[in-house]
């Protein structure tokens, strides 16, 4: 007798593990609507709600689609959307950061979405610098839609300016002209609201520590890898002199040596708090520091005093970092067509664009968009368009993930770290703590030469990308 | 054979029946990952064909069945090789001087506990350190030893080492000193731990015996030579086990104290387990992952053999 009860409660023990190990792939669908998952990152302030919101006027058109909006961490969103490209069990749309593109679509996991792109009219409706992770570079098909681009003006403080003498139109227009600029705040002394303000904000080794160096280098004719990605040119002197122009500001003092140890949000609030006269950010700093006061707005020097302006240009032009997301459905879907239906109106509906972009301050990758008032009419948004436009993405090819996150984050690191050493008396001899700019084109060459094995190893391990290489080869010749 | 292993499971059946579901539970928790950990690093498992898993293709022609060790171990242009190179160094310097340090401080605070009175409270507060989260630990002192604004710096300035030019003042977090930046808060929160061993050490060291060797004359240090370091033996051999693994395997502190988050330790801060974690799960490296990982866990199961073989005897007093 003693026997049935342990066997009831095994029996019962062993449906409640089943049980709360059932998938979570599909939503119950009793009432006849299409139920959609869509997976995105926390790109605005309680981004639920504001995905929710902007998703009533789809949800009153498309009244059979019901969608659900899963709020899915920066940290955690490589995992899982690779974990489901190669287990065929996630979302029907998702959010994907661009320089993820080529990566997942060489996972084979991607719905292709050409015939998606024929029917809304064409890629020209998308910003040009945003179009080139939309078909990665070994992709057969388009895969993903541009969603909004982070590009990164350059805040300034306009007392500060205005009191070194300096108009900024002459300040901002080169790279010569920067420095120069950035010299005389240095020089003037200038202390505002009690406190001395440095020239120049500039974050350490953080995430961010390659998309902050990559500007110098592509600015100065130099490159990372071409654009096929097939060969390396790190190493090219126009890179290590774009390198060491960038190193510059640490080496002169017109940034704090400090802010080598501090991250972008730490530099950010500096800015914030008055103690930098310049400083680069994504575009969405914007949204805070235009926030009026009975909003929740900032009464900081920072936010009182402030103009976002275009980065100054390059010996080889003003080409500028350019990250962002797309848009994407898994192969796996079972609601091909109201996926499909769901990513064209989140991307290329301009109502639903540009009221994300409003509330997140990214710039919208939908070229229409540009030609509201909210953009057209305001001094600091105006220049949006032409930051897109000036903008070089990194090669869209499916290693630069590998490329960014373990070489040149290491290495751009180690650079840094170089950085905050003293003068070394004699270069030839490397020694541990000090700064020389042999010390730099050795971490360069080491990390080329990385990338040079990386890529052979890529291409040889996967033939069919090696004929498309030599196709693509041929095209470009 | 047979029959000679089937005797005392025969013998102790009632004891092997409960001891049955933890066996069980051993191999598929502990042994069959092991395994499979193996097998991976075998396997060309990257980031193009993760859904095969583990039906991923042997490791490439040319290279042999242990090109994934070859590669990581010797191959100057693999990223890995050279992260690991530099990771291995710190790593071993990080386990050695902390464990250490950790040892002779948490047995210095133990044996002046054992003068003070109060000792309940005292012990509570000193450990308050090692209940904080290692994640929290690496947040909080990477704030701590910001050059301009830190608490370490500010702290240097007013007690008169360091000068007004805060431009000059050092910077922890870049360049040779970030492997003290690392070290520090490690023996911050690790000696508590020895501290509570060893005092669990001394309570059960019999009062009797130091009363019976102050009656024969030995002084103090005799004493604690002759008796009190021979019987902590097996708690510092303890706090030596545990600091030499729990070091090596250091992630939480690396991770957090530096970049806001990124762990990019640089040259001097970067430890293993980052350096593996980066390679292995941001670039979806399994196979070559895989591989350091079976290395470090060697190179751990050799300490641990030679840590048994030395305090075997000791160990074996305790039965």
């Amino acid at each position: 007798m003693r026997k049935l009860p342990m066997l009831m409660l095994g029996v019962i023990l062993g449906i409640g593990t089943l049980m709360g190990c059932r998938s979570r792939d599909t939503l119950p669908e009793g009432d006849g609507k299409t139920r959609l998952r869509l997976w995105a990152m926390p790109n605005t302030e309680g981004p639920k709600d504001v995905l929710d919101q902007i998703l009533v006027r789809f949800r009153a058109q498309n009244p059979d689609i019901e969608v659900e909006v899963e709020i899915i961490d920066w940290g955690a969103a490589w995992d899982k959307i690779t974990t489901a490209v190669s287990s065929g069990a996630g979302a029907d749309v998702f959010q994907l950061g661009t320089t993820w593109t080529s990566s997942v679509t060489a996972m084979g996991g991607l719905l292709p979405l050409d015939g998606l792109l024929q029917r809304i009219g064409g890629d020209s409706i998308f910003v040009s610098s945003a179009r080139s992770y939309m078909k990665p570079i070994y992709a057969d098909s388009i895969t993903s839609f541009p969603w909004f681009v982070d590009v990164r003006p350059m805040f300034y403080r306009t007392d500060v300016l205005a009191k070194a003498g300096i108009k900024p139109e002459d300040m901002f227009s080169n790279w010569d002209s920067y420095l120069t600029g950035l010299r005389k705040i240095k020089a003037a002394k200038v202390t505002l609201e009690g406190q001395r303000v440095e020239p120049l904000g500039i974050a350490g080794k953080d995430w961010n520590v390659f998309h902050n160096f990559y500007p110098w280098i592509v600015g100065n004719g130099g490159g990372i890898i071409n654009d096929l990605g097939d060969s390396v040119l790190l190493d090219d002197e126009k890179s290590i002199q774009g390198v060491m122009a960038y190193l510059r500001f640490f080496r002169e003092g017109l940034a704090p040596r400090a802010y080598l140890e501090k991250g972008a949000a730490q530099v950010s609030h500096e800015f914030d708090e008055g103690r930098i006269a310049v400083w680069q950010e994504t575009s969405s700093k914007l949204v805070y520091l235009e926030r009026p006061l009975r909003e929740g707005g900032d009464n900081s020097p920072g936010a009182r005093h402030f103009a976002a302006v275009l980065p100054p240009e390059g010996p080889a032009g003003r080409k500028l970092f350019i990250g962002g997301s797309n848009l994407a459905i898994f192969k796996s879907t079972r609601h091909r067509e109201a996926a499909e239906k769901l990513l064209a109106f989140l991307t290329t509906d301009s109502v639903a664009v540009l009221a994300f972009c409003k509330i997140s301050g990214f710039a919208p990758a939908l070229e229409k968009t540009f030609q509201d008032p909210y953009y057209r009419e305001n001094p600091n948004r105006v220049l949006f368009r032409d930051l897109v436009l000036s903008s070089k993405p990194y090669p869209a090819v499916p290693y630069w993930g590998d490329i960014e996150t373990v070489i040149l984050n290491k290495h751009f690191g180690n650079i840094l770290d170089i950085a905050a050493g003293n003068q070394a008396k004699d270069p030839s001899k490397d020694k541990e703590g000090s700064f020389s700019e042999e010390a730099v084109r050795k971490e360069l060459k080491t990390a080329a030469e990385q990338i040079r094995a990386l890529i052979q190893r890529e291409i040889q391990s996967n033939p069919a990308n090696a004929a498309r290489l030599a196709r693509l080869r041929q095209v470009d010749r | 054979m047979i029959h000679r292993l089937w005797r005392p499971i025969r013998q102790y059946r009632v004891a092997w029946g409960f001891l049955l579901p933890a066996i069980l539970g051993m191999f598929l928790v502990h042994f069959l990952p092991l395994v499979q950990l193996v097998g991976i690093s075998l396997l060309d498992s990257r980031r193009t064909n993760l859904g095969l898993g583990l039906s991923a293709p042997a490791v490439g022609e040319g290279t042999g069945i242990l090109g994934n060790y070859v590669s990581i171990l010797t191959e100057k242009s693999d990223p890995f090789h050279l992260g690991l190179v530099d990771a291995v160094w710190n790593t071993i310097l990080f386990t050695a001087v902390v464990t250490a340090c950790s040892f002779f401080l948490g047995l210095l605070g133990a044996l002046l506990l054992e003068k003070v009175g109060r000792k309940g409270f005292w012990r509570t507060l000193l450990v308050a350190p090692w209940i904080v989260p290692a994640y929290v630990v690496g947040l909080v002192w990477g704030v701590f030893w910001q050059q301009d604004s830190g608490v370490v710096n500010q702290s240097l300035h007013a007690l008169g080492f360091l000068g007004e030019d805060r431009s000059l003042w050092p910077m922890w977090l870049s360049g040779p000193l970030t492997r003290w930046a690392l070290i520090l808060p490690a023996i911050w929160r690790e000696w508590p731990y020895a501290l509570l061993l060893f005092s669990l050490g001394l309570q059960t060291i019999p009062r009797r015996i130091y009363e019976a060797a102050k009656l024969d004359g030995a002084n103090g240090w005799v004493r604690f030579r002759k008796i009190t370091v021979p019987l902590l033996i097996p708690a510092g051999s303890l706090v030596l086990l545990h600091g030499v693994v729990y070091n090596a395997y250091s992630f939480n502190l690396p991770l957090m104290m530096f970049g806001a988050g990124s762990g990019n330790g640089g040259k001097q801060g970067d430890l293993l387990m980052p350096t593996i974690f980066r390679n292995t799960f941001q670039r979806w490296d399994f196979g070559r992952g895989a591989a350091a990982t079976v290395v470090l866990m060697v190179g751990m199961l050799f300490l641990v053999a030679l840590w048994y073989r030395v305090f075997r005897s000791d160990l074996e007093k305790l039965r």
